[in-house]
């Protein structure tokens, strides 16, 4: 894993890294003109100066806040959180005719600072091809590519978390590829190979008390070709009749070969378990419709997608023997969301996942929404859920998020 | 898990995996063959304009439809399909298309249709924009820092985006040269009277007074020497509060205002409650062509609106049409 991730306390870092973001283009536009033998080449086009740019990137910081107070059915102390959840800071721009590149900076409730993407999409290629390289989120279903703020939710669905984690980003290439079909209809898919993707946090970290130990998933720093992590995406997307939109997808990740890894502290001593040549693998079927009104402000969108994960799903050392739990799992989730004016939309979201661990207990999730737009760059929501992990602690939670964003940000079609 | 067994598993895998990838890349470059001279445009007054112009030697798709609200038009499979395929694209320009054409032309990856291009015409060059911004600050709301787009509702518009489209076409279809020049000419000649007949009911319509929701009428009663004497949105794409409907309310009484213009994606219950509270009228009028049954082409939009806007005002435009004879 080659994430770029620092636990750190927050405000001393955040300040100077946003600066370090800002100065980015600047920097990169400092390789000056004149260059002695022997030094560094920088391009030697002509096309920077030391301390100017006509060419600014588009730069974007989004605030992400908040507002919560959640009731547990059980030991768990009810009460408020306030929360900075999330502050990012995007700069994108063409970089030559045929490729732009971004970069997104991520602050995270909680105190770490991560560079979470930064690609370059090369669409040079003939046809309709293009090629992104660097680190970026991959091509899974439709809720996975946004950061968690752009959501419908205050939460990406509770499978796609379980089974791919809060991000599912990674360092690699990806080769993406649409064809049309008749004049209403595109078929595209995508494949990519990366270093990771591993879920960011620790999987499934248990404790037994007085002996700390966690299993946690780890990959080598090199990898044989087939030992890559893989992705692959196939969607077609085609009108229905003057208002309509339906949607078809199918996504896979795959991680072919990674290891648990547990300690367990004894008497001063700590002792490493392991078990290699595991295998974990990750299905989506989505399906998506949409309906718009004639005036294009009035819609209605209805969706769901079903998740699949097989393979060597979770772990947890048990008498001094990593147990590896090994199966299938399945989750899904379905959402109806209804805008009905330019500033306010409502829906409903539920979910229903197997866990995968021993027993493969169920958790449901319920959630229910009202967006308020103050403006395009002001949005506020309130948010109902309630959890129900089968046989486990109950919650309901209600939350008030604020988003609120500097400068220009938007996203190319996402499909 | 068996290492071995794993690794060998994956293997065959990787080489299925490849063979897909390289049939995929195989039927991926093979394009099919491009034939007649396709143009899309971003809204239906354009599309309307380069048939007039184009005739049958282009097909025509217009991205939007007339009752959309030109700033948020949702997405589409069939425009990524059109663009994929178009010889060339007319957009109005004045950041009209900003929130969506950019997304789209990334995606639908057709280096003709790029800005700097033939195919590429921006339709707004040439044009003096109303509202220019004297400062770009998000506290004036949804600004468009190149002045207000909606020109298309303005009775000059018709004769600079028929030149615009007539260049596009020439550029794009040299060969056509001759024959769109000929059809410029002929719709030249059919503006020219449209242009007698609005002069005529705008002589009657100059002085009165309007109330709108969205900034998209400007044009329009700038033209016809109309006030815009207040606007229910209390700055561009930011919705009223109730404290912005009494200052509405309050101004509309003051300066006697008994019309509101309005879109059909912007005639909601906030119009319905100004004119309530101060019995004025809502005008419903396209933003565009097609935005109405009447509005099936550029002229006839205009035709009903001048109409539309005279009967508001107590004009009997049938009779003044009749006095010319």
């Amino acid at each position: 894993m080659t994430t770029i991730t620092m636990r750190i306390r927050p405000l001393p870092w955040l300040a100077p890294a946003a600066g370090l973001l800002l100065l980015a283009p600047t920097l990169g536009a400092q390789s000056p003109a004149f260059q002695s033998p022997g030094s560094p080449w920088g391009g030697g086009f002509g096309q920077t100066t030391r301390f100017d740019n006509d060419f600014n990137p588009a730069i974007s910081f989004t605030v992400d806040a908040l507002a919560e107070h959640t009731w547990f059915d059980g030991a768990t102390k009810d009460g408020f959180a306030l929360s900075l959840r999330r502050f990012d800071a995007l700069a994108a721009a063409w970089i030559d005719p045929d490729a732009w590149a971004y970069a997104a900076v991520a602050y995270h409730d909680g105190g770490e600072l991560a560079l979470e993407e930064a690609a370059v999409e090369y669409v040079g290629l003939p046809g309709n091809h293009t090629l992104r390289a660097g680190r970026f989120f991959v091509d899974f279903g439709k809720q996975m590519q946004m950061h968690v703020e752009e959501l419908r939710t205050v939460d990406r669905p509770l499978v796609l978390r379980t089974y791919l984690g809060e991000e599912l980003g990674g360092d690699g290439v990806m080769w993406n590829h649409f064809t049309t079909v008749g004049e209403e209809s595109l078929v595209r898919y995508s494949l990519g190979a990366f270093q990771s993707l591993l879920p960011h946090e620790h999987a499934h970290a248990h404790a037994d008390a007085g002996h700390a130990h966690e299993a946690e998933r780890l990959l080598d720093d090199r990898a044989k070709a087939d030992e890559l992590n893989f992705t692959a995406r196939l969607t077609g997307m085609r009108d229905i009749g003057d208002r309509g939109i339906l949607q078809l997808g199918g996504s896979a990740r795959w991680i072919p070969d990674f290891t648990y890894r547990a300690t367990h502290e004894h008497d001063g001593e700590t002792e490493v378990f392991e078990q290699a040549g595991l295998r974990n693998a990750v299905y989506g079927v989505d399906l998506t419709y949409g309906w718009t009104a004639d005036s294009g402000i009035e819609t209605w969108t209805l969706g769901g997608e079903w998740l699949l994960q097989d393979g060597d799903l979770s772990a947890h050392l048990h008498d001094e023997e990593l147990e590896v739990f090994k199966g299938s799992v399945q989750g899904l989730y379905g959402f109806a969301d209804y805008k009905w004016s330019l500033t306010s939309a409502a829906g409903v979201q539920y979910g229903l996942v197997e866990m995968p661990e021993e027993g493969k207990p169920r958790t449901a999730e319920y959630d229910a929404y009202y967006t308020h737009w103050f403006s395009e760059f002001l949005r506020m929501r309130f948010a109902l859920t309630y959890l129900d992990p089968r046989g486990g602690e109950e919650s309901i939670r209600l939350a008030l998020q604020f988003t609120g964003i500097v400068g220009p940000h938007s996203h190319g079609v996402n499909w | 898990m068996n290492n071995t067994t794993n690794r060998n598993g994956f293997s065959r895998r990787a080489f299925t995996g490849a063979a897909l990838v390289g049939v995929l890349a195989w039927t991926a470059f093979a394009s099919p063959p491009r034939a007649e001279l396709r143009v899309v445009t971003t809204i239906p007054d354009l599309a309307d304009l380069a048939r007039e112009i184009g005739g049958d030697r282009v097909s025509v798709k217009s991205l939007s439809k007339g009752t959309e609200n030109l700033h948020q038009v949702p997405v589409r499979p069939s425009m990524v399909v059109a663009l994929n395929k178009a010889d060339l694209l007319l957009q109005m320009g004045l950041s009209l298309e900003s929130s969506w054409l950019p997304g789209l032309l990334l995606a639908a990856r057709n280096k003709d249709l790029e800005p700097g291009h033939p195919g590429f015409v921006n339709c707004s060059a040439g044009w003096e924009a109303l509202d220019v911004p004297e400062n770009l600050s998000r506290r004036q709301g949804d600004l468009h820092p190149e002045g207000n787009p909606h020109f298309n509702l303005d009775p000059r518009a018709g004769r600079h985006l028929a030149r615009q489209v007539h260049d596009g076409l020439v550029g794009v279809d040299p060969g056509g040269e001759e024959y769109y020049a000929g059809r410029l000419a002929e719709y030249e000649k059919k503006l020219e009277a449209a242009e007698k007949r609005w002069a005529k009911l705008g002589r009657k319509l100059a002085g009165k007074r309007v109330a709108v929701y969205h900034t998209e009428y400007r044009y329009l009663a700038n033209q016809l020497g109309m006030e815009v004497a207040t606007s229910i949105e209390p700055k561009p794409g930011i919705p009223p509060s109730p404290g912005d409907i009494a200052r509405v309310v309050q101004a509309m009484k003051e300066k006697e205002v008994k019309v509101i213009l309005t879109a059909a994606w912007s005639n909601n219950r906030q119009v319905v409650d100004v004119a309530r509270k101060t019995g004025a009228e809502v005008l419903e009028l396209p933003n565009q062509v097609g935005g109405a049954s009447w509005a099936e082409s550029w002229i006839a939009m205009q035709d009903g609106v001048h109409q539309r806007l005279a009967e508001a005002f107590g004009i009997d435009w049938k009779a003044l049409a009749e006095e010319d004879g």
